[in-house]
């Protein structure tokens, strides 16, 4: 039975790599035949905003899309995306606007590890 | 399949959000019957104190968040040294809240699924 890897992220989309290392980690253990969550709780649901124009940096709106595509299930905090001004229909598609007690706690059951990427 | 987890909360109150998103992630883990557990390790001491005044910066109350947790048998830790090293006496704690040695986080580490930080 493949093995299942939480990855919560809190760091937001600007000013530091850490989804992007989120989002890189999440495809190796895809690679590796993991099953896969990643939950954006606090800043880290900023990374989920759709319509992201980076000049110079990686896109991780972009980059969070494509893996949700190859399997990646994502959920992210509704009361951290509400607090920030942004609405349901904002985020990117394959993000799910979700809840700690629901999905992150489902992701929680049903993994062998979590790995928490924040500052 | 992870059946319990251990909330580290190693920040201070109200200057950042960690401390408090912390116990919020606790709060969701022990509401579903998950064992939870949380450890004030490191900075994280400074969130036991009792007299905190969140209502001064207009923050919810990491007290309040804390003893939310009590309801759903959420065991909450503060590391003795951590206090000491701070200066903060055990009379100054608030209810509820059980203080151990450092060397007891490694007892806590051993007991749970999956370990997250704060």
């Amino acid at each position: 039975m493949a093995k299942t890897l939480t990855i919560l992220w809190r760091t937001g989309s600007m000013m530091a790599m850490d989804a992007n290392v989120a989002a890189k980690l999440a495809r190796a253990a895809l690679g590796k035949g993991y099953k896969v969550h990643m939950f954006g709780y606090g800043e880290g649901v900023t990374a989920v905003k759709k319509g992201q124009k980076p000049k110079r940096f990686p896109n991780i709106g972009e980059e969070l899309e494509q893996i949700a595509k190859e399997g990646v299930t994502q959920a992210v905090c509704e009361t951290c995306f509400a607090a920030r001004g942004f609405e349901r229909g904002e985020e990117i598609s394959g993000a799910k606007i979700g809840s700690l007690t629901n999905d992150l706690f489902k992701f929680v059951s049903e993994s062998d590890r979590l790995v928490t990427i924040a500052r | 399949m992870a059946n319990s987890i251990l909330v580290l909360v190693t920040r201070s109150p109200y200057g950042l959000e960690e401390a408090f998103a912390g116990l919020r992630l606790a709060l969701a883990m022990g509401v579903n019957g998950m064992k939870t557990s949380v450890l004030m390790i490191e900075d994280g001491v400074f969130n036991a104190v009792g007299t905190q005044r969140s209502d001064a910066v207009k923050m919810p109350s990491n007290i309040e968040a804390t003893k939310e947790l009590y309801d759903f048998e959420v065991p909450v830790y503060v590391v003795k040294e951590d206090l000491d090293a701070r200066g903060i006496s055990e009379s100054k704690l608030f209810e509820g809240l059980k203080v151990v040695p450092a060397s007891y986080a490694r007892d806590l580490l051993k007991e749970h699924d999956v370990v997250t930080t704060f």
